[in-house]
């Protein structure tokens, strides 16, 4: 059933999660949670991660600015919380200095933090946002959320679940479930989100949660949408060590 | 799986079986022989001789023929040697009414469990314990220890019922049976320690006697198995479910923000969609929807509905209603209007919703509902009738019946007023017309009707999809 490239794609992810639980923990890097959506088709920014500063900005100047900056550490858990991320970076010449920041920021606020490296990442346009999510249900086992993004989410707990694996229709039934749906179908001149890439990604995250048993729970939050497809600009897996745990 | 020995047992017997009437082992043995049930009934009690003139069985072993069903109805303790007996007499299928199980502790738990390693491997299945048991009013099989001066047994029916609760499932059992609401099998299931919803769902999918099952749960164990099942009944008939217990509990440690967003009830509401079934928010509903899914034929088009009343307001918040729940009212033809125009007095206007007026008698009812059922735009009809008016007679009852049969499209009614009200409305339900007490009760199960034909749609496009694969 799995092609040769399917096979590459499932080991190189399970390398990853044997990798970080082998490291004592059970949160993602921003790198690594992005590495495993990519390689499931999950379309994320393009990004590097380094210590060293030049390489920061000819990467960045490669990808083109703005570009947002994202502390990568095993301590730093919730980054923008923590200070540990820095968006809309135009140039060069603010990358270098919002990049000694963060790293002499951390070395203040958290001393015991090892930092592996500042994530450089192409910023997207700002568009509508969605959340795309997958937890483990004692009952029901690996099931799927969606929800749009900002208020919609907080405040309305607008979001709908299904549990995986799901197809097709599944997929559009949920993205149809929500109250807020109307603003995928793009309001105030807003263009029409693309639903073919959302169910993708919905479809992409099933096959994900129903290929890696170790993962536990699972955040694209946001995935922005636009006319012509979509990007998960901030991706976090949490796995488990044992099945018994969700 | 058979689970056939619980409604069509050939021989019952009754553990616990007492002389004293309110006992639930009297009742219980009392509901069996006073009925029309064909089979074989044995008392089992060791302290009685006689119950109801009928020669006592110390033991389930003593009891000379064949036992199908045995009705456990002894204190918690007794009931793992009572299910020994059922073993050794190789009964087949086995209620325990008796409570003090899970539900009180655990003791009770262990008692249960005890029950569990004993049935293990074995061909005994077994309902409960800390339940009602079954009901199959065609087979008169009736293990409710509730008598029926209290609690009216409720005709044959269409709509299999089942509850986790067996208070909630008798108090409803008792108020259809007062509405004239017919039941093909009722189960309250309990603690579920063998038979539970995904079992039934499965024999159900498959009873010709049921049209449509309605659900009553709290708590789904096997969460994977309930959405395959569910998924395939609802294939070929239609599935309500009411889930208990719906505050956002157990939101788990918040690691991720899906986590945090994943109370139970979010989920339950996701599989039931998936599954192609419908979610009742209400005990209302669950037979509001039941009630119209048996009974009316799906809406063949996507096509309109037409509402029919003599009241503008009723008129009015149906249309309302049914906007909010996004369904469409029928543009009526060009033919139809002029129909219209012709037949209805000058202050009935033509158009939708069809306002009768107030002085509408059957013969209008009868003609306006013969235009708009011929329509080609029309898919669904709402008869709102108020009967408060002295032009209608109960004979709009037989102008309704027949312009749903003639144009098979689906119909309901809303009728809302006092005892003149309720027997048409009963007549209606004999005639298996639902009637609602108000409109948005009405419009809300003709979206019931809807959506259960979109579950269907979504079942032919998956099979579509799968054969494109294959």
């Amino acid at each position: 059933m799995s092609s040769p490239g399917e096979m590459i794609k499932l080991k190189d992810c399970e390398n990853i999660i044997r990798k970080v639980l082998g490291e004592g923990r059970i949160v993602m890097l921003a790198d690594e949670a992005k590495r495993v959506c990519s390689l499931h088709m999950i379309p994320v920014p393009i990004s590097h991660t380094t210590l060293n500063v030049r390489e920061a900005v000819s990467k960045a100047d490669e990808m083109g600015y703005p570009v947002v900056l994202k502390v990568i550490s095993p301590q730093i858990v919730h980054k923008s919380d923590a200070g540990g991320v820095v968006l809309n970076v135009r140039d060069g010449k603010e990358l270098e200095t919002h990049f000694e920041k963060l790293i002499a920021d951390v070395e203040v606020k958290y001393p015991s933090a090892k930092v592996f490296g500042i994530l450089v990442e192409k910023m997207m346009p700002p568009s509508t946002e969605v959340i795309v999510g997958a937890i483990r249900d004692r009952q029901f086992g690996p099931s799927i959320m969606f929800g749009i993004g900002g208020v919609f989410t907080e405040i309305y707990n607008d979001v709908a679940f299904r549990v995986a694996p799901i197809d097709r229709v599944d997929a559009l039934n949920l993205v149809h479930e929500l109250r807020g749906f109307k603003i995928l179908e793009g309001v105030r001149g807003k263009p029409p989100a693309n639903l073919d890439s959302i169910v993708s990604v919905l479809l992409n995250v099933s096959s994900l949660m129903m290929e890696h048993d170790s993962i536990s729970q699972l955040d694209l939050n946001p995935v922005i949408t636009y006319a012509d497809g979509v990007c998960a600009v901030d991706c976090r897996i949490v796995l488990r060590r044992t099945e018994g745990d969700l | 799986m058979d689970l056939d020995p619980f409604f069509k047992p050939k021989s019952v017997a009754v553990i616990g079986a007492s002389r004293e009437p309110r006992k639930f082992g009297h009742v219980i043995f009392k509901n069996f022989i006073e009925s029309e049930f064909a089979g074989k009934t044995y008392p089992v009690n060791p302290k009685a001789e006689k119950i109801l003139g009928r020669t006592v069985y110390p033991s389930l072993t003593e009891v000379p023929g064949e036992v199908h069903l045995a009705v456990i109805a002894v204190p918690a303790p007794i009931v793992p040697s009572a299910v020994e007996e059922c073993l050794s007499k190789n009964v087949k299928a086995a209620v325990i009414i008796s409570g003090g199980f899970k539900e009180v502790g655990e003791k009770g738990e262990k008692l249960e469990l005890e029950i569990s390693k004993k049935i293990e491997g074995s061909k005994l299945r077994v309902i409960g314990p800390n339940c009602l048991g079954v009901f199959d009013p065609l087979n008169h099989v009736d293990t409710l220890f509730l008598p029926k001066y209290r609690l009216r047994r409720p005709e044959p029916g269409s709509i299999a019922f089942v509850s986790q609760s067996g208070a909630f499932g008798s108090a409803v059992l008792d108020w259809a049976a007062a509405k004239d609401i017919g039941i093909s099998k009722f189960i309250s299931i309990g603690n579920k320690i063998d038979v539970d919803e995904v079992d039934l769902l499965e024999y159900l999918g498959d009873d010709p006697l049921t049209n449509c099952i309605a659900v009553y749960v709290e708590s789904i164990e096997r969460g994977r198995e309930f959405l395959k099942t569910a998924s395939k009944v609802t294939g070929s008939k239609p599935m309500i479910v009411l889930k208990g217990g719906k505050t956002l509990e157990g939101a788990r440690a918040a690691l991720s923000h899906t986590g945090s967003m994943a109370g139970s009830a979010k989920i339950y509401e996701g599989v039931i969609e998936q599954a192609g079934a419908m979610q009742a928010q209400t005990v209302d509903e669950l037979f509001d929807y039941a009630r119209v899914l048996a009974y009316q034929p799906l809406p063949k088009n996507e096509k309109g509905i037409a509402i029919v009343t003599n009241g503008g307001g009723f008129g009015v918040i149906s249309a309302d209603e049914a906007s909010r729940l996004g369904l469409k009212l029928a543009d009526f033809s060009p033919e139809t209007l002029e129909r219209l125009r012709e037949k209805l007095p000058d202050y009935a206007v033509p158009h939708n919703p069809l306002d009768l007026v107030g002085d509408a008698d059957v013969e209008r009812y009868r003609f306006a509902l013969n235009a708009v059922s011929s329509d080609a735009n029309v898919g669904i009809v709402l008869v709102i009738v108020l009967l408060q008016t002295s032009f209608i007679e109960s004979d709009v009852v037989d102008a309704i019946t027949e312009s749903a049969v003639t144009y098979g499209k689906p119909t309901v009614v809303c009728s809302i007023g006092g005892d003149f009200t309720q027997i048409l409305v009963k007549m209606l339900e004999d005639e298996h017309i639902p009637a609602y007490a108000t409109p948005e009760r009405a419009v809300n199960a003709i979206n019931s009707l809807v959506r259960y034909r979109k579950a269907l749609e979504d079942h032919e496009k998956r099979k579509t999809a799968s054969a494109v694969k294959v």
